[in-house]
């Protein structure tokens, strides 16, 4: 099972997209565990992920959480689709990112 | 001109931001902190039943005896928060350290300095107490120092681990007792250094360590942390960072707690003492009324997304982002708007915070609100309850005026954009 992991300052406001990437996972039978982490727990949280999502507002970490993971695909979510918090969207995305 | 802009930020900001967010002691002083949340909220918890200024409720904990008791878990959290705190900080720092196997080791080394500052026996002449230690500095007032020992004793010790200053155990020696034998160098060495400071220190006027940080350090500290150009300073770097789209409060909270915690944590003792409250600015302010509604003070323009939107698109925003923004997560405005690099809605974004930050000042030195308590409420607590909590029901009924002023302000903006979104919608049904 796909294990996709979001990380935002505090995991707050993420946990609310990931409530809706669970539901839209739910919908079309698609089998995955997802999660909001702060980054502080990048270091616990990262080595099981097989896809790193970060929160538009911690996009200036990008480099280092790829530089921690570099064979892992990592993205920052589009700042619109997070807003809105586009579920669905964000779901296809982090599909995309492990094709 | 955005574009080139927008350009220009990530090139000075985000490096900028991003040293800041990396800054081993920074982080060392914020994870410490926030590692001692359950203290702290159990601590205020406790002042806050003791302080309780209800006369018939004063007298009933006074009569069925339970008034000392709930003062005394305010005794140990509050009252002794240097103690937690320079033991977490320690360890947070060494965890970013090359010692990171060993942080508990390495708070418990750095607890131990802070210790070795304290003298022991109190009193003088027939009423000393030779075996007594006095607590003063165990509270608010030492966490400066904590501070600095928490920064700086794990770095002394990372110094032995990466030079391999240690007793080596051989091959096949358990690591716990290995980490056990390697830590009595660094420590043995840091006692020493910090036996030599405490001698040093009684020389001076000042006599202890303590008392030489916080005698050099107290008046121009304060100085700044009660100059609201500070607070409102940091308010304005915050909502600023957030305009381009990067976390502001996870650059700007290091310096907050650093600054505001220990007022805060002044006025929770001066609570559980029945005392009169001594600083206006602390770090409660930043929830309670300042970013009401998260960052931008949003929830005047979540109420206006959700009452009065004319498009679909701002009709389906306003419901998503209209109750964390009643609990201060804006990120769903911020980016669903957008807030960010949103030139109209950059002088609201910008002005509101500072607005509220100044009018709640003035209102509070004139003596119309009341000094904030100085209870540490997590993210996310929801307005009304966070301004009862820390300030009472005039701190509620302030942060409505507060939701209406953000109403105000941000209506008009809200307007146009609403306007566009409909002209947009119409274009491509």
């Amino acid at each position: 099972m796909k294990n996709i992991v979001l990380f935002c300052a505090a995991g707050m406001s993420t946990s609310l997209l990931v409530s809706k990437m669970q539901a839209a996972a739910k919908e079309e039978g698609y089998e995955c565990n997802i999660a909001a982490y702060s980054l502080n727990e990048l270091a616990v949280q990262g080595p099981t992920a097989d896809c790193i999502l970060l929160g538009p507002q911690v996009r200036y970490q990008q480099d280092k959480v790829k530089a921690a993971f570099p064979e892992k695909p990592v993205a920052v979510i589009d700042m619109r689709l997070y807003g809105m918090m586009k579920g669905r969207e964000v779901l296809d995305a982090a599909k995309e990112m492990m094709n | 001109m955005m574009e080139k802009l927008q350009k220009a930020m990530e090139k000075t900001l985000i490096p900028v931001a991003n040293r800041l967010s990396s800054s081993k002691v920074l982080r060392a002083i914020s994870s410490g902190f926030s590692m001692l949340l359950p203290v702290i909220m159990v601590g205020a918890i406790a002042s806050l039943l003791a302080g309780l200024s209800i006369a018939p409720y004063q007298s009933f904990i006074t009569a069925i005896g339970l008034k000392p008791l709930i003062g005394m878990v305010a005794t140990y959290t509050t009252n002794m928060i240097a103690l937690y705190a320079v033991f977490a900080i320690g360890k947070s720092m060494a965890d970013q350290l090359a010692c990171k196997d060993q942080s508990v080791l390495v708070g418990l080394v750095t607890l131990f300095m802070f210790l070795l500052q304290i003298p022991t026996g109190i009193g003088e002449g027939d009423a000393a107490v030779a075996s007594a230690i006095s607590t003063t500095y165990f509270g608010a007032a030492g966490l400066f120092t904590a501070m600095i020992l928490g920064v700086t004793v794990p770095l002394i010790y990372n110094v032995f681990i990466t030079r391999h200053i240690v007793i080596k155990m051989p091959d096949g020696v358990p690591p716990q007792i290995a980490n056990g034998f390697s830590a009595i160098l660094p420590a043995g060495f840091l006692t020493i250094l910090f036996v030599i400071v405490r001698q040093l220190c009684t020389l001076t006027s000042f006599g202890t360590l303590n008392d030489l940080i916080y005698g050099i350090l107290r008046a121009p500290l304060s100085t700044l942390t009660q100059s609201p150009w500070t607070f409102a300073l940091l308010v304005l770097l915050c909502n600023l960072l957030w305009f381009f789209g990067i976390h502001g409060g996870m650059v700007v909270m290091p310096f907050l707690s650093m600054l505001y915690m220990a007022p805060a944590i002044e006025n929770l003792d001066a609570l559980a003492a029945g005392a009169s409250m001594p600083n206006l600015l602390t770090n409660t302010w930043w929830f309670t009324f300042v970013q009401l509604g998260g960052s931008g003070g949003v929830i005047g323009l979540a109420i206006c997304m959700f009452f009065f939107a004319k498009s679909d698109r701002y009709k389906t925003l306003g419901k998503i982002c209209i109750l964390p923004a009643m609990c201060s997560i804006s990120e769903p405005i911020v980016f669903g708007f957008p807030l960010v690099l949103n030139v109209l809605l950059f002088i609201p974004m910008i002005i509101t915070p500072l607005l509220s930050f100044g009018l709640s000042y003035l209102l509070t030195a004139v003596g119309v609100l009341p000094y904030l308590n100085g209870l540490q409420l997590s993210t996310g607590t929801p307005v009304l309850l966070s301004g009862f909590l820390t300030g009472g029901w005039r701190a509620a009924v302030w942060q409505i005026v507060l939701v209406a002023m953000q109403f105000a302000i941000y209506f008009p903006f809200f307007k146009i954009c609403d306007k566009q979104a409909v002209a947009e919608e119409k274009e491509t049904a």
